[in-house]
């Protein structure tokens, strides 16, 4: 009884968390329900004897990933008038199709092979081995040595990703020192001035890069 | 010498105006018309000299060689052109009784005609083209007499055609005569189109055996047979034409077609009826080349190919009859339009056209050596008469109309006397040469069965010849002179010829009846000579024929004629004119002299029927045929343009395709992999 | 109480992370925002992985952790990708001064 409240509470919390991220216009608030998100599914992984996973989920989605979407937030602006796309209903009718469509079919496959409505054989905080030791020193002993291979290969992937990102994201100076875009040379220096004035020196600092960035394309 | 009598070398004869051709075309080229061929006496010397060299070889070796091994000996030689299997073209030269006739014919007559065309064409500025031209059309014309087999004579055929194109329209700049040659072109073309339809379906049922006709000679037994010979060769034709037949004994309606096609060409080519109304426009042409090419020698190359051809021919009796009332409808409607001519060389045009009707008439009615006969003196007093004609013109500064000459008898008298000769002869007068090719042609009429019409019309026929010939004489030689200015003086180099060629158009009939009637031992009589192929017996000789009834009646005939001509145009000439007037006879001058409307509905045809087919298919082509193709390539445009909408450039639709595919794809495997 | 509400079974979990799954992926076609496209797609790794665990849990509920490892390394993966991804929508921002995936066009025909 008490995990299938359990498991509801955490369903709803999901559930509502991803609809929030995907209809909310803020973006700080569409990062912010994801972190319910994660911690729902973390939940899962818990119902599901997968605790070391819940960690690791908690560790790396909550906290990693939701600390560097709200960096990307701040850095791009949180402009309101973005999201909603204005009245094309019929993109918006045939994107709801797609998605009945793709959930009809996972449901129907995955469950297909498994009967209607099938119930776990042992209820889940009841598994022996599992619910006593926890699965880390198992998960652990397979990592080193089944799959030794994919974890180095995993850690040099990490590697590459993190130095692709730096390459990627440097700033790019020119042959005089100047910066090549000029987007950090502000008018006025953020940390002293007063609020209005800062707020009124960033809008129109950004109006001039935009401005400048279209006359580069054309 | 020796080279000259062998007859074997006689396949030379067509090269050597060939060789005077390349000569001039490639001199002018080089040296751009300056130094030895700015001289206009070499350029004609070389094809004259050309010229006497063929004649020179006629003379001496295919004269002599006919008269030493009889009228039935043949030389043929081929050599193989192209080859495909059993199907083979050969080109050769084939000497027999007909070929050597024509051969002496086209050779004395044009190396006459070039003689007179350097007094006639002195001033003229494209001298050194014009005998260039000549010296093409010998080449064409004597590589035609020499032909041995169908296809050869086609490509010659062609080629004669061209020349008479290249001559007619010599005078370019003037708008009339580019018409006419045109005109002359495509109107041969028509018939040449019928000429090889005709020669394919007869190559068609003779090739292979038909079923149920297994034991016929097919061509590819012929030729393993004969392997020297060529395919379509006249002298096979005998032998195959029986095969023709066999092949085609249920069905004797192709064999009429086939020969009705196989006549389209000599149609064309000699102006027989319905394709006869390029020649009255081909006197746009010079004088010596009307004189040469439509009198004498173009013309009668379709007599002579309908003489090669007649076993086919004579399979048919509906074909026969076809070609005989062709042939007297052609004599009939010239003479009439002849009645209303004012100008000289159209009168003489259409006399020429009447004298092919005869001719053609003769061939259809069976009297086939009349025929030949007819086109060989034909040839003589015809040209004699254009050539005549020619030097009348000269005098009269250009004028061709005859209202505006007379009186030219006695500032004339060398061509006054010629030109009667050459009237009497074609009105069969006076025992000259016309009187007996003609008679012989209204005899065997009158003996055909059931060719009676033939003789009549025919006989008529003469009877009005004589009367517009001698119209043509008495307004041009007699009388005052009713044109303005000075009358020059005859040419010399223009009257050798016409003195030469008086001659055998007054006496050659007298010499080869005699001959006839009083053979020389070893020289055999003119029948003989052209006794070729002729399957009837001839009962009549000479003499029986001018005496007795036939040549009497033509006589009579003739005789009026040239007196209704004596009495219109000299003693009372405000007769014709009453004529003219008169309720139906006007009505009859307005058909005779529109030319029975001919060039009327022609050109109305053309106008409203082959031009609107014309302008269709160009439509159909630019609008149909073209907007298809263009439709395939706005159709790939308009694919292209449709399905490039997916390149929408946004991150989120391709995610969503990709998606969608992938997942499609996955879930059906994993069915087929289940199921 | 019907059974399903009680009694938690495989099905519920492929359920919701089916659900998650598809939340996600309409948000990434439908939303205007790059950063917000790249968050979306780590919610749908993370319905993926909850896929694995649960039937992971439901197969070999003792002791082959088949799943558990097939989960971890979709999580570092993801990791990595979403720094990559990052990196790029800073390059892109920093080009084109909007983070509005109408803008990012330039493949367009």
């Amino acid at each position: 009884m008490l995990d299938s409240i359990i498991f509801w509470a955490f369903a709803i919390l999901a559930v509502g968390g991803a609809l929030t991220a995907v209809c909310s216009r803020s973006m700080i608030n569409a990062a912010l329900s994801l972190i319910v998100v994660f911690m729902s599914v973390a939940g899962f992984y818990l119902l599901n004897n997968a605790d070391f996973l819940a960690i690791a989920q908690v560790i790396i989605y909550v906290v990693g990933l939701t600390i560097m979407m709200l960096f990307a937030v701040m850095f791009t602006g949180d402009k309101p008038q973005f999201d909603r796309k204005k009245a094309n209903s019929a993109l918006s009718v045939s994107y709801g199709i797609v998605a009945l469509y793709v959930f009809a079919l996972l449901l129907r496959t995955m469950l297909k092979g498994f009967g209607n409505t099938p119930v776990l054989p042992v209820s889940p905080l009841v598994a022996a081995p599992l619910a006593q030791d926890g699965s880390t020193r198992l998960l652990g002993t397979l990592l080193f040595t089944d799959y030794a291979l994919p974890f180095e290969i995993a850690s040099i992937l990490l590697l590459a990703a993190m130095i692709g990102a730096i390459v990627i994201a440097k700033k790019r100076f020119n042959d005089s020192g100047e910066n090549e875009i000029g987007e950090d040379h502000l008018p006025i220096d953020l940390s002293s001035a007063p609020k209005e004035a800062a707020i009124a020196a960033l809008r129109e600092h950004r109006l001039k890069v935009a401005a400048s960035s279209k006359e580069r394309e054309s | 010498m020796h080279w000259f009598s062998d007859v074997n070398n006689l396949w030379v004869v067509p090269f050597y105006p060939l060789a005077a051709f390349i000569l001039i075309v490639l001199g002018r080229a080089f040296t751009n018309g300056k130094d030895l061929f700015a001289n206009k006496g070499f350029c004609a010397f070389l094809t004259i000299f050309a010229t006497v060299l063929g004649l020179l070889h006629t003379v001496f070796s295919a004269l002599p060689w006919m008269f030493h091994q009889g009228s039935q000996a043949v030389i043929e030689h081929n050599i193989t052109w192209l080859q495909a299997g059993d199907f083979k073209l050969s080109l050769g030269y084939l000497v027999d009784s007909m070929s050597v006739m024509m051969l002496f014919v086209v050779t004395f007559i044009s190396l006459f005609i070039q003689v007179y065309t350097h007094g006639y064409m002195k001033h003229d500025d494209g001298y050194a083209k014009f005998f260039s031209y000549l010296a093409l059309f010998n080449f064409s014309m004597l590589g035609l007499v020499l032909s041995t087999n169908l296809f050869q004579i086609y490509i010659f055929w062609e080629l004669v055609g061209v020349s008479s194109y290249l001559l007619i329209g010599f005078w370019f700049k003037k708008p009339s005569a580019a018409a006419a040659c045109v005109k002359a072109f495509l109107m041969n073309r028509v018939g040449d189109f019928g000429f090889l339809f005709g020669i394919l379906g007869f190559l068609y049922f003779t090739w292979n055996a038909l079923p149920g006709h297994e034991n016929v000679m097919t061509w590819t037994s012929y030729l393993a047979q004969h392997p020297d010979h060529a395919l379509l060769s006249f002298h096979a034709l005998p032998a195959m034409v029986q095969t023709f037949a066999t092949q085609l004994s249920g069905q004797p309606v192709l064999i009429t077609i086939i020969a009705i096609l196989l006549f389209m060409g000599p149609m064309a080519k000699s102006a027989q009826l319905p394709l006869h109304t390029w020649l009255p426009d081909a006197m746009e042409g010079p004088t010596p080349i009307s004189a040469l090419i439509h009198a004498a020698t173009m013309v009668a190359a379709g007599i002579y190919l309908v003489g090669r051809a007649y076993p086919i021919f004579q399979l048919s009796h509906d074909a026969m009859m076809f070609i005989a009332v062709i042939g007297t409808a052609t004599a009939v409607v010239a003479a009439s339009i002849a009645l209303t001519q004012y100008d000289i060389k159209k009168a003489l045009a259409y006399s020429t056209m009447s004298q092919l009707g005869f001719m053609m008439a003769a061939m259809g009615v069976g009297a086939f050596s009349a025929g030949l006969f007819h086109l060989f003196t034909h040839a003589f007093f015809k040209a004699m008469l254009f050539l005549c004609s020619g030097s009348v013109i000269h005098a009269c500064e250009d004028n061709q109309d005859m209202r505006l000459m007379g009186g030219l008898g006695r500032k004339l008298p060398i061509t006054h006397a010629t030109y009667l000769i050459g009237c009497f002869a074609i009105s069969g007068l006076l025992w000259t040469s016309g009187f007996w090719s003609k008679d012989m042609i209204l005899a065997m009429a009158k003996e055909a069965p059931g060719f009676e019409f033939v003789y009549w019309s025919l006989a008529i026929t003469a009877g009005v010849t004589s009367f517009y010939m001698f119209r043509t004489y008495f307004m041009t030689f007699w009388g005052k002179y009713r044109g303005e200015g000075h009358v020059h003086h005859e040419d010399s180099w223009m009257t050798l010829p016409l003195v030469v060629l008086a001659l055998p158009s007054a006496f050659i009939g007298l010499l080869l009846a005699g001959l006839a009637e009083f053979p020389i031992p070893n020289l055999p009589s003119f029948f003989q000579f052209i006794h070729f192929g002729q399957a009837h017996a001839e009962h009549h000789t000479f003499v029986e024929a001018a005496f007795s009834g036939v040549g009497l009646l033509s006589t009579i005939f003739g005789v009026s004629g040239l007196a209704l001509a004596f009495l219109f145009y000299v003693v009372a000439p405000s007769i014709p004119d009453a004529i003219r007037k008169a309720p139906i006879a006007s009505s009859l001058f307005a058909l005779f002299s529109r030319k029975w409307y001919f060039d009327d509905l022609y050109q109305g045809f053309v106008d409203k029927v082959y031009l609107a087919f014309a302008r269709g298919s160009s439509t159909f082509d630019k609008e149909g045929v073209d907007g298809l193709v263009n439709l395939t390539g706005r159709a790939a445009m308009g694919t292209g343009s449709g399905l490039r909408q997916l390149q929408s450039g946004k991150l989120q639709t391709y995610v969503a395709v990709m998606f969608f595919g992938v997942i499609t794809l996955t879930l059906f495997l994993f069915y087929c992999l289940m199921s | 109480m019907p059974d399903w509400l009680t009694h938690i079974g495989l099905a519920h979990f492929v359920v919701v992370s089916v659900l998650l799954f598809v939340i996600g992926l309409v948000g990434v076609l439908t939303s205007r925002s790059v950063v917000r496209v790249l968050l979306l797609v780590e919610l749908m790794f993370s319905a993926v992985n909850l896929n694995f665990l649960a039937f992971n849990n439901y197969l070999h509920p003792t002791g082959i952790l088949l799943g558990h490892v097939f989960s971890i390394f979709i999580l570092t993966v993801s990791a990595a990708e979403v720094s990559v991804g990052l990196a790029i929508i800073i390059a892109l921002y920093r080009a084109r001064a909007t983070a509005d995936m109408e803008d990012y066009n330039l493949l367009k025909w």
